[in-house]
């Protein structure tokens, strides 16, 4: 039985949200990962049932396990986590039954699991993932790929020679608001890309409640270097994905600095960072984060001649307005020799300063909460049922994952970082 | 005044338009009857007619003649620009045509009420008792001898946005008429438009404001031939370019409803200053007001917001051709 806090919408109300995202269809064949959106639905026989294991069913696994249960034709099948509170509140939400694992090699051996979903600190990412599809099992790997670059190439091999479906955390992808921004900078109407600027700011120590001292290392892992890479992956790295996808290349070189300068509080990982990705031509990716003040939240902009994106707020600010509609009314029709009335008075323009403006909506139609992630695992579900990989992933798991170490690795080694030679991709 | 600059000669056909960020809005100018080069140059001279303008004519520029008056306010008298001095005399006419309705001198009490449009509810009597105390053409004193005006009170402002657009609009087609430039349409924030010489069926400028329900278009028309049109609306006006902050002179309070006021005549600067300063008139005051300028129109529009009930031309004139 499925518990309270979940309920799985019809496969019609399913298919109109995914309409909704893919607009008139044309983003379907313009976007690689989005065909798999446009699979038949499910039908009721258990062969059309994708059976997923949940590995590390926490805060972010959790989230993404109760998103599962409400995806048609997938099934939540098995739970693993070596932290038995976790297991026990994630086993709750589930159908009584279902497999419960500590041992993640455990879930992977048994053949009642399709593919699997892994949520872990940072350093267990790699291990986990290769053994999951050494065994078979398809993927859906939470961001940042990987705990160092070695690893994150190594993933990017493993998933390509298996043929299997793998997937990253890069929910984004997803995002009708940021499918349309990409359709906008593709079709140059903003002119090329000449700099991007991102920061993600929060006030807070970051920390989890810890039920026992010696438990703070397990569940505060964010905050030690040995399992993860700080702001730099936790955060930053959904920027750098974006910065990759939006220029269509890759950063040729990094630097940065960071520190501890307000929760000085025994952690290892910097509270604030700035770096600066090189792209080819001379473009910039500006970049910083902290989390001692959250005045300026969470943005990522995209600078062109022509205009600005504000991707995270779904904006767009012209330097130029567009003409006012009657404008375009009257020259038309002087064009087509017509002799039309123009119309004033439509609602006001305001000009777009940097103080005051709203800017026009990349999307006026997308609101759903959650939206991005709820596509992003049924395209994984349906392209497991398909047996196909979604393009386009393994290039985006492992850039961004490198560009999210070779931030960090500037900041601690005080020197340029530039792009490792020979990846897999 | 920034010196007029010589705009090239002209050569005829084809149409260009051009839109820009300008005086807190969008500015459109559509050319009729010139080459596409010619029309590029003549476009690009008018953007910057209209930016030297605003950067006399805005309060908000701090180094604006303007701002140099509103700054110098309770002390020592300002010698503008004889561009801006010719002006603050015309608003002075105007403000006595219009029998005190039009009055640029209300900067404070705008102030004072500005909030109040969006969380509602008055100003504090006693800021608002301050804010009438320092507004009020009455405080701004001319000495034509040395050509210099002077705000008598600390904190005393004056705006020009009650005819500034209108101001640049008639300027801006003077020029481009001097130039040779035989047709234009210029749209200042879609509230304030010019129609110089005639569209190119050969006909006025067939403008109307947007439909409204239950009203012919024929009394929403305001042809335009060498004329100016402008349109003022209460802040609850649907229409949002028409609409502003609008305040009755005589009781400091803002005007109230879902009321328009439209008016075309030969001079765009005419017809701004009226379409805000009827507004806040009654009809008596109206007629007197209207007879001093020759070849208006002028209507008045009321609409309850529903759209199934029919808005009412409540009131409207026309004067005769000098």
């Amino acid at each position: 039985m499925i518990g309270n806090s979940t309920t799985v919408p019809t496969r019609r109300e399913f298919l109109q949200r995914i309409a909704l995202v893919l607009g008139a269809g044309t983003l379907a064949t313009q976007v690689p990962w989005l065909p798999p959106l446009l699979a038949q639905p499910p039908g009721d026989s258990p062969a059309d049932r994708v059976r997923i294991g949940i590995i590390g069913p926490g805060s972010r696994g959790g989230y993404l396990m109760r998103l599962l249960l409400a995806t048609p034709g997938i099934e939540v099948a098995a739970l693993c986590d070596d932290y038995a509170p976790n297991l026990e509140r994630a086993a709750s939400l589930c159908a009584p039954g279902t497999r419960r694992h500590s041992d993640y090699r455990e879930l992977l051996a048994s053949r009642e699991i399709d593919g699997v979903v892994i949520a872990t600190p940072l350093h267990e990412h790699a291990p986990m993932t290769l053994a999951a599809l050494s065994a078979g099992k398809h993927v859906f790997v939470e961001k940042s790929l990987a705990y160092t670059i070695e690893e994150c190439d190594a993933i990017g091999r493993a998933a390509k020679a298996s043929g299997l479906v793998f997937q990253v955390g890069h929910q984004r992808l997803y995002s009708r608001r940021y499918l349309r921004a990409h359709a906008l900078l593709a079709r140059g109407e903003l002119g090329p890309i000449r700099q991007f600027r991102g920061h993600w700011h929060r006030n807070g120590d970051w920390r989890r409640r810890v039920p026992k001292p010696e438990l703070e290392r397990k569940i505060n892992w964010r905050l030690y270097r040995r399992y993860s890479a700080g702001l730099s992956t936790e955060l930053g790295s959904h920027h750098f994905q974006l910065a990759n996808w939006l220029s269509g290349t890759t950063p040729l070189s990094c630097v940065g600095y960071g520190s501890i300068n307000h929760w000085k509080d025994g952690r290892e990982v910097e509270d604030n960072m700035a770096v600066v990705f090189r792209y080819p031509n001379g473009v910039q990716l500006l970049w910083d984060s902290l989390i001692s003040n959250a005045h300026h939240g969470c943005e990522f902009k995209v600078m062109c001649p022509k205009g600005y994106i504000e991707t995270e707020s779904g904006r767009v600010f012209l330097e130029t307005p567009p003409p006012a509609p009657g404008l375009v009314q009257l020259v038309n029709g002087i064009e087509k020799g017509l002799f039309e009335t123009i119309s004033i008075g439509g609602p006001s323009w305001v000009p777009d300063l940097a103080k005051d403006t709203e800017g026009s909506l990349l999307d006026e139609n997308w609101r759903e909460v959650d939206a991005e992630s709820k596509l992003q695992l049924a395209a994984f579900g349906n392209a497991i049922r398909q047996g196909k990989p979604i393009p386009g992933m393994i290039e985006h798991a492992v850039h961004a994952g490198v560009a999210s170490l070779m931030a960090q690795f500037a900041m601690e080694e005080n020197r340029e970082v530039f792009w490792p030679k020979n990846l897999c991709v | 005044m920034p010196a007029p600059v010589q705009p090239p000669a002209p050569s005829p056909t084809r149409t260009q338009h051009r839109s820009f960020a300008a005086l807190g809005t969008r500015v459109s100018v559509v050319l009729v009857g010139c080459e596409q080069d010619r029309a590029q140059e003549l476009l690009t001279w008018v953007q910057g007619r209209v930016q030297e303008w605003e950067s006399l004519l805005s309060r908000f520029r701090p180094a604006s003649g303007l701002s140099r008056i509103n700054a110098a306010a309770g002390l020592d008298p300002v010698r503008p620009d004889p561009a801006l001095w010719e002006l603050l005399l015309s608003c002075r006419s105007y403000w006595q045509r219009t029998e005190g309705a039009f009055d640029i001198a209300l900067l404070p009490l705008h102030d004072a009420w500005k909030p109040c449009l969006t969380t509602g509810g008055s100003p504090d009597p006693a800021a608002l008792a301050q804010a009438r105390d320092l507004s009020g053409f009455g405080l701004l004193e001319f000495d034509l001898r040395e050509r210099q005006v002077r705000l008598t009170r600390r904190g005393a402002g004056l705006d020009l946005g009650g005819l500034g657009k209108g101001f640049i609009a008639d300027q801006v087609a003077r020029e481009l008429r001097e130039a040779g430039q035989p047709a234009a349409f210029l749209s200042l924030g879609e509230s304030t438009v010019y129609g110089l010489g005639l569209h190119p069926a050969g006909r006025p400028w067939p403008l109307a404001l947007a439909p409204l329900p239950g009203l012919a278009t024929e009394s929403l028309s305001f042809p335009l031939a060498d004329s100016g049109f402008s349109c003022s609306g209460t802040p609850d006006w649907p229409r949002t370019a028409f609409a502003s902050l609008a305040l009755d002179p005589a009781t400091a309070l803002p005007l109230g409803g879902r009321r328009c006021l439209a008016v075309s005549t030969a001079s765009a600067t005419d017809a701004e200053v009226l379409s805000s300063a009827l507004l806040t008139l009654p009809h008596e005051a109206r007629l007197r007001v209207c007879r001093a300028f020759p070849a208006l129109r002028a209507a008045e529009y009321c609409w309850e917001g529903d759209p199934s009930r029919p808005a009412q031309l409540t009131w409207s004139l026309s004067t005769q051709a000098p």
